[in-house]
């Protein structure tokens, strides 16, 4: 049965969700929190996080409309 | 460099007067009026959450914590990646019953007023540290600024100017109903400002301070223990419980739920929010780790958490550090005043209102006004408030310490909101229990010392009882605070809500707040009228306000005044109470109208009026339903657009007599669209229509055919079938055939269905096609009659020319009369073809054969007359042996018809010197008459489509093949029945036997 859009949409920010919780609070943190990182690298990983959430939302604006 | 006192404070001033104006010009929509409506100014406006914690406070928390500065944005934004299941969720509950708060919104669920006091003044208290946070920071930078310290004086003349602005931006209206367009836009502005401040400060950190990247790259390869002292504490136990927090705050503090929520136009503007306000705050927090190196390189006096300021001051310009302030000034009063109203508005709804509404209005008492004043009231009780908090307790606490005091606070809210929107079996004990440890808890770990420090508890008492920290012995205090306090509340939320019963009205609302289900009503209004309603409501509420409000929700459901639809009606006392929701909050707008607008639960048409109202509803919501729900009401308008689109006129009837259904082939051949009927009781319809459904539904009769009816000067012919609705083991069902006794057990009706066929245009296309194919038997007869008529006329000329011609006077004197007789004898014979033929080519009446009795003797003599016209049956013996007693009912020229083209028909299949015999015999009630010919006869295939229109055995230009369809149709129009079989006799079986029924003409008996 094809899915409506907004089951679509939970299920994908959902896992959006579990990506933004898995690379700042789980331990995989450790990844962009080094020394031998640059200093905006957390800005970095943030900005791709956000950049995700653009594109869910883009997809979302041409399906709902 | 430093600055007078009295600079700051007119361009603050000056400051929040261009606020003030920019949201004037958007309230009174002389610029920019749809602004506030656009998403990215919805987005922006959200960014009320960076209060000077985040302008000063951030560069102060990463130097105490590093990038832990980070958690309190970051949580926030994990927090809209779920807006799907937060954000949606509340916002859609929160429109749909006008709840403006967080204490709106759990009063509603859990249907307690008690909830909405205990929310409110937890909220308040929890918040207070928040709005000292932000008095604290201006007033200290002020003294950054000054270099003198700000006399008490400065931050009372702020809080002074700030209760002012708050009541003009908020509180010119008396409802927190009515959207602030102006305030949203103005915070907008305010976040652009905040941000721009801080990023030149970062720009001038960058390219000033250190020459640029590659002048900082160097300054910390020169330092690597301070890109160490950054990334250290990330690992660290209170980075997630910090997350956590934000997460919390992200959706709790009432300045987030007012913009995000209350301030919300669009429900899609939170799509461009989702991603917008984060990034958002990745801007304002990317200049923060340069702000800290810089306050580090120079020789600043300020403390971290002041850098901001402290290095524009090495500028050498005035300009930097005033844009600065004022960017500091707007995140601090950003948040004072959204906050403000926020808790203004909690507080009238909560405390006041149910304390001071008075019992019954008069005419003089405007409540509206009443509402105004004390709004304004409270905004300067809190500020007041705000400004005894940091003078008396927040001396010696860091900025982000205040702010996550609060966080805290308001992270107490998180099990009670997971109950509202996913738990129905949460209920108010189990909230209001987990709620009180929950805040015990925070009390007593960060409040507790907050007031040893302050000195209004003695630290010698503060010691003879374990304290927080030594009790739970970690690092991380936030995260041992936060997990002791939420623990506290999840465990007794949960356990008391499952050992105690919700009420009836909590289960109800459990249902509304729980996403997808749509309950149906629990009654209906016994009140009939708009008016009648609008008086009951002037009872408590005054006439003038019950006036006003009438009209609100009027206009909200484009209703009529005079509209009575107890649908609508229902609809009307839900509106109503909703907007008074925003108006006086959700419990006392339910106490209001649930005293005056009572409602009918035990009303017979009950059911009728659920499904009405329970289909607009769905209409209403169709992207509310997922899962299961969702795919059912799929199958419902699929189904219910079947019925509308039928060819069949369909009505369905409640078991009260009124109108449920009405699809449009109805709509259409009544006239009458389905809004004007649906809700109504069946005999209203206009006249005819009405007593001739009426009638039939309380008629036996189950079927009635071709009845005519005068509607719109037309005459329409209908056929109507009706079935039973029939209610059993509480299950509905459509049964035609089951036995109506009324004393069955088993069943009582629900109601019924009423199909109505409309064959008027059928009924024209027979008679014209009967008209056709009699003028066409009278074309086959030209010839015949051409003779027929010739013979006498040259009979006449001979007759004459004879006279003429005759010379002896005797003979004449003697002959003429005789002569003259055969004369008229010819014309005679004329006359009698032709109106034979007139008479036979007028269409007749097919709609309703008259009832005349018919000889039928004299009926099959004049067919065979204008049979014998044709030449062919001259040849043939056509012997009428019909009794001349023998008399039927019916419409004598149509009964011509059918015996011109059965005689017509044997005499084709027959050869010459070949008999047709005409004969009749009486059966009972019927006459049996049998048109039997000794032609070729019929096969048993053409037998069975004898009788359809255009069947024919004939070539090409014979005939049409409509002639026995017509005699068919005639025939049963008579009430009678017309069969073939062979004639089989004792000596050849050839030939074909035509036997018609017709019932006896009742005069006869």
């Amino acid at each position: 049965m094809k899915q409506s859009v907004q089951q679509l949409l939970r299920e994908r920010a959902f896992l959006l969700f579990i990506a933004g919780f898995f690379v700042f609070c789980s331990p995989a943190r450790l990844f962009w929190a080094t020394e031998s990182m640059p200093w905006y690298s957390p800005y970095l990983v943030w900005s791709g996080i956000i950049l995700l959430t653009w594109l869910l939302y883009r997809w979302l604006k041409r399906h709902a409309l | 460099m430093h600055f007078e006192l009295w600079q700051l404070f007119v361009s603050g001033v000056a400051y929040l007067g261009l606020l003030f104006v920019i949201a004037w010009i958007v309230d009174n929509k002389l610029w920019f009026g749809k602004l506030a409506h656009h998403p990215l100014i919805y987005s922006l406006s959200l960014g009320v959450y960076a209060t000077s914690w985040s302008f000063y406070g951030s560069v102060g928390f990463a130097e105490r914590q590093g990038y832990s500065f980070l958690t309190i944005y970051l949580g926030v934004t994990l927090a809209y990646l779920l807006s799907p299941f937060l954000f949606s969720p509340i916002l859609k509950l929160s429109k749909e019953h006008q709840l403006t708060s967080f204490a709106d919104l759990f009063a509603f669920r859990y249907q307690s007023q008690v909830i909405g006091i205990v929310v409110t003044l937890f909220m308040l208290l929890g918040t207070m540290p928040y709005i000292a946070l932000q008095i604290h920071a201006v007033t200290a930078s002020m003294q950054v600024l000054t270099n003198e310290a700000a006399p008490i004086t400065i931050s009372l003349g702020f809080c002074l100017t700030l209760i002012l602005f708050a009541i003009l931006f908020g509180a010119r209206h008396s409802s927190a109903r009515e959207k602030h367009e102006g305030l949203v836009v103005a915070i907008a502005f305010e976040s652009i400002v905040k941000l721009f401040a801080l990023l030149s400060v970062g720009l001038f950190a960058l390219f000033s301070i250190f020459d640029g990247f590659s002048g900082l790259q160097q300054w910390l390869l020169e330092h690597p223990e301070k890109k160490q002292e950054l990334v250290a504490p990330v690992m660290d136990g209170s980075w997630n419980s910090l997350i956590f927090l934000s997460f919390c705050a992200a959706l709790f503090l009432p300045r987030q739920f007012h913009m995000g929520i209350s301030e919300n136009f669009n429900q899609r503007s939170l799509w461009t929010a989702s991603w917008v306000f984060p990034f958002l705050l990745l801007l304002l927090n990317l200049p923060i780790p340069i702000i800290l190196w810089a306050g580090q390189y120079l020789p600043t006096t300020t403390s971290a958490d002041f850098y901001v300021l402290g290095i524009t001051l090495h500028s050498g310009k005035g300009l930097l550090p005033l844009f600065t302030f004022i960017g500091g000034l707007s995140a601090a009063s950003a948040m004072m005043i959204v906050t403000t109203l926020a808790l203004a508005n909690m507080i009238m709804n909560h405390f006041v209102l149910p304390l001071t509404f008075p019992r019954k209005l008069s005419h003089k008492t405007n409540i509206y006004q009443h509402l105004l004043q004390g709004k304004r009231i409270l905004i300067a009780i809190i500020i007041m408030a705000g400004f005894g908090f940091d003078l008396l307790l927040s001396k010696h606490q860091g900025l982000a310490q205040l702010g996550l005091i609060s966080f805290v606070a308001v992270a107490q809210f998180l099990p009670g909101t997971i109950g509202l929107l996913y738990w129905r079996r949460a209920n108010r004990l189990g909230f209001l229990s987990g709620l009180l440890a929950g805040s015990i808890v925070w009390a007593y770990a960060l409040i507790l010392p907050l007031l040893v420090n302050a000195q209004f508890i003695s630290a010698a008492v503060y010691h003879t009882i374990p304290t927080f920290s030594s009790l739970v012995n970690s690092d991380d205090n936030w995260g041992a605070v936060t997990f002791a306090s939420l623990s506290a509340n999840f465990m007794l939320f949960v356990i008391v809500s499952l050992l105690t019963r919700a009420s009836k009205a909590e289960d109800e609302n459990a249902s509304n707040c729980c996403a997808i289900t749509l309950t149906p009503p629990k009654g209906f209004m016994l009140l009939r009228s708009v008016s009648h309603i609008q008086e009951q409501l002037a009872l408590l509420l005054g006439e003038n306000m019950s006036a006003l409000e009438m009209e609100k929700a009027l206009k909200d459901l484009s209703m009529s005044r005079q509209d009575t639809n107890p649908v609508h009606l229902r609809q009307l006392r839900e509106r109503i109470e909703r907007n008074l929701s925003g108006l006086i909050g959700p419990i006392l707008a339910k106490v209001v109208v649930n005293e005056k607008l009572t409602l009918d639960t035990d009303s017979r048409d009950f059911f009728a009026k659920s499904f009405r109202y329970m289909e607009n509803r769905l209409e209403d919501s169709k992207t509310r339903l997922e899962g299961v729900a969702g795919e059912l009401d799929d199958m419902r308008r699929y189904h219910r657009q079947v019925l509308q689109d039928l060819p069949l006129g369909v009505c369905s009837i409640g078991a009260s007599g009124e109108v449920i259904n009405w699809n449009r082939a109805i709509e259409k051949l009544s006239g009458i669209p389905a809004e004007n009927i649906l809700g109504e009781p069946i005999q209203t319809l206009p006249s005819p229509l009405g007593e001739l459904f009426y009638s039939f539904i309380q008629g036996e009769e189950q079927q009635l055919r071709k009845i005519q009816v005068h509607l719109n000067n037309n005459l329409r012919i209908f056929n109507l079938h009706k079935s039973s609705l029939i209610s059993a083991f509480g299950g509905l069902y459509l049964n035609a055939d089951i036995n109506r006794d009324k004393n069955t057990e088993l069943s009582s009706s629900e109601g019924v269905v009423l199909l109505v066929e409309d064959l008027s245009d059928l009924q024209e296309l027979e008679n014209r096609l009967a008209h056709s194919e009699r003028l066409a038997s009278i074309g086959r007869l030209a010839a015949g009659v051409a003779h027929e008529i010739g013979n006498p006329v040259t009979g006449i000329a001979s007759v004459t020319q004879n006279l003429i011609a005759e010379d002896d006077a005797e003979y004449l004197q003697q002959n003429l009369t005789q002569h003259l007789e055969q004369v008229l004898n010819q014309t005679r014979r004329i006359t009698t073809i032709i109106q034979s033929l007139s008479s036979f080519s007028r269409s007749g009446n097919y709609l309703k054969p008259p009832r005349k009795p018919v000889l039928l003797k004299q009926c099959v003599d004049e067919a065979i007359h204008l049979v014998t016209l044709s030449h062919k049956t001259k040849h043939q013996s056509i012997v009428n042996q019909c009794s001349d007693k023998h008399i039927l009912s019916g419409d004598e020229q149509q009964l011509i018809q059918v015996f011109v083209n059965l005689i017509n028909n044997a005499s084709d299949a027959s050869l010459n010197e070949e008999t047709i015999s005409i004969s009749s015999i009486k059966e009972q009630e019927k006459i049996m008459v049998e048109i039997i010919d000794q032609g070729k006869g019929i096969s048993d295939i053409d037998k069975k489509k004898l009788f359809e229109p255009f069947f024919t055995t004939k070539e090409a230009g014979e005939g049409m093949g409509l002639g026995l369809s017509i005699v068919y149709n005639i025939i049963h129009d008579h009430g009678g029945d017309i069969k073939v079989m062979d004639n089989i006799n004792n000596h050849h079986k050839r030939g074909s036997k035509f036997i018609i029924s017709l019932p006896v003409c009742e005069l006869t008996e």
